[in-house]
């Protein structure tokens, strides 16, 4: 099967051209394509993956954002992998900067194209052509928190490009609005995230989200997996069967894709109504909310978001502060019960609305 | 003395906290009280002088307050390589201090430094590839075209 018809044939304007066009589409003569749309924060991508295989690795993490066609701002992704195509990995050339346990690790910008390298997968986005490549040795080699937030690299190049911030954050609410919830790793976001769809909150993510300030605040979800610590899952009546790494390593955090668990829990985006900072108290069984300084809430979201997505944009920042600014902010100190999450999310807002 | 704030270090200032984020060293630190002010005043050119005048224009200020203050935090700054010494006086007059009617009691600056999301910048560095292309060499035989 070969790449389908009309296909652009842009190769990347880099000095080391890494052909990664005519390797995709050896890998889809291989082993067929699989193609999709998706409307992501409100702009049109269509995922061609070679293959069944990278398919179903990384497309369920996109599943709620499914659409028929091609919509606005269309960006074209092209997924690939050498284990079950057969296609050699991209022949990169220079001069190995550093190695880690996972290889590689390097970004490449000139020209409107950009490229980065890290745990084992190639990411390039040519803004200009509208065109993106990603790359992995074997889907099945991919860390676990790579494939259920896949191309968070071209989304944060593409998508800021655009005016959409993507941010390191968990988000849940209803179509008349919502909370992000920020801080690093660990402070509780997907306890808070995951604990409040059964109470009838939607979800748009755990990890990292999209947000947009004009003409309103606004949260766009990204990815409809979940993670939690193995400690953290058994605190959960519905999620520990929806696992989808039931085999992970001991300090591997369980992925689910929340939609399995929790039916029709999954929406889009809503507008946002305040930002969240969750601290674990539990000292009591409940809840409860303390309003904070817009300056707190950006020292929770902006660090996290500026070191996991790179390179950061020069006005990301402020892009940041004006979100912050825009809408209230709270410390959410964790209770003890965790089915008592919910109840002070409600409240906020309601309160925000 | 004029100074000039690292390139790398990333700032915004909300309802009179300042955020900065150091991007090379994943450190970040939040400026308050007349730290923010400091801070905004040597971003935007001024000299030590103009930085105190501001602070005594806007602050009610013991004689040598404001200067002490100024010196010592301008010191800690430097320690956190958050600014270095410019080279003469510079632009020097900014900012331009708004007459204040009623000066409010003096705050001194604090800083305050987080280091958590360093093992981030550890355990994933990024690093910037020049023209010479992708850190891996490629296949035997292989062309660049």
């Amino acid at each position: 099967m070969s790449v389908a018809s009309g296909a652009r044939t842009t190769m990347l304007r880099s000095p080391s051209d890494t052909r990664v066009a005519s390797l995709f589409a050896r890998a889809v003569d291989n082993v067929g394509l699989v193609e999709r749309h998706y409307t992501i924060a409100g702009l049109g991508v269509t995922m061609r993956f070679a293959g069944e295989r990278m398919f179903t690795r990384l497309a369920p993490s996109f599943q709620h954002l499914a659409s028929e066609a091609l919509g606005e701002a269309g960006l074209r992704v092209d997924l690939w992998d050498s284990a079950s195509s057969g296609v050699e990995a991209p022949p990169l050339l220079g001069t190995l900067v550093e190695s880690d346990e996972s290889g590689p690790v390097y970004y490449y910008e000139r020209d409107g194209v950009q490229a980065m390298g890290r745990w084992r997968t190639l990411s390039v986005l040519d803004a200009g052509a509208a065109e993106a490549w990603f790359w992995t040795p074997d889907p099945a080699t991919m860390a676990s928190w790579d494939w259920a937030a896949p191309l968070r690299a071209i989304l944060h190049w593409w998508l800021g490009s655009h005016g959409v911030v993507q941010v390191h954050g968990g988000a849940i609410g209803t179509a008349e609005g919502g909370v992000l919830v920020v801080g690093r790793g660990g402070s509780g976001k997907s306890t808070t995230a995951l604990s409040s769809l059964a109470a009838g909150l939607r979800y748009a993510g755990d990890d990292f989200v999209a947000v947009t300030t004009q003409p309103e605040p606004r949260v766009h979800s990204l990815y409809c997996s979940g993670k939690l610590d193995a400690g953290h899952l058994e605190r959960f009546t519905r999620l520990p069967a929806a696992v989808a790494n039931p085999v992970r390593d001991q300090d591997e955090k369980a992925i689910v894709y929340v939609d399995d668990a929790f039916p029709g829990s999954l929406i889009g985006g809503f507008p946002l109504r305040g930002v969240l900072v969750p601290r674990v108290v539990a000292r009591e069984p409940e809840t409860r909310s303390v309003p904070v300084s817009a300056a707190a809430a950006l020292a929770a979201l902006a660090p996290s978001t500026i070191f996991q997505l790179y390179p950061p944009k020069a006005n990301a920042l402020a892009e940041m502060a004006a979100l912050v600014r825009a809408v209230p902010c709270y410390s959410l100190e964790l209770g003890s019960d965790i089915d008592r999450i919910p109840e002070a999310i409600i409240e906020l807002i309601e309160v925000g609305a | 003395m004029s100074y000039i704030t690292n390139p790398q270090a990333m700032h915004e200032t909300i309802d009179g906290e300042t955020i900065v984020i150091d991007l090379a060293t994943g450190t970040y630190y939040s400026l308050r009280g007349s730290g923010s002010v400091i801070w905004n005043a040597v971003a935007a050119g001024a000299t030590r002088e103009s930085v105190v005048d501001h602070l005594e224009s806007m602050y009610e200020t013991a004689p040598g307050e404001a200067a002490d203050a100024t010196d010592a935090f301008l010191s800690e700054l430097e320690r956190e390589q958050l600014i270095a010494r410019g080279n003469g006086a510079g632009p020097g007059e900014a900012p331009a201090s708004t007459p204040v009617e009623v000066r409010s009691p003096f705050e001194p600056p604090r800083l305050e430094k987080y280091e958590d999301m360093q093992d981030i910048i550890l355990l994933d560095p990024v690093h910037m590839v020049d023209d010479q292309g992708w850190p891996h060499p490629a296949p035997a035989g292989s062309d660049s075209a």
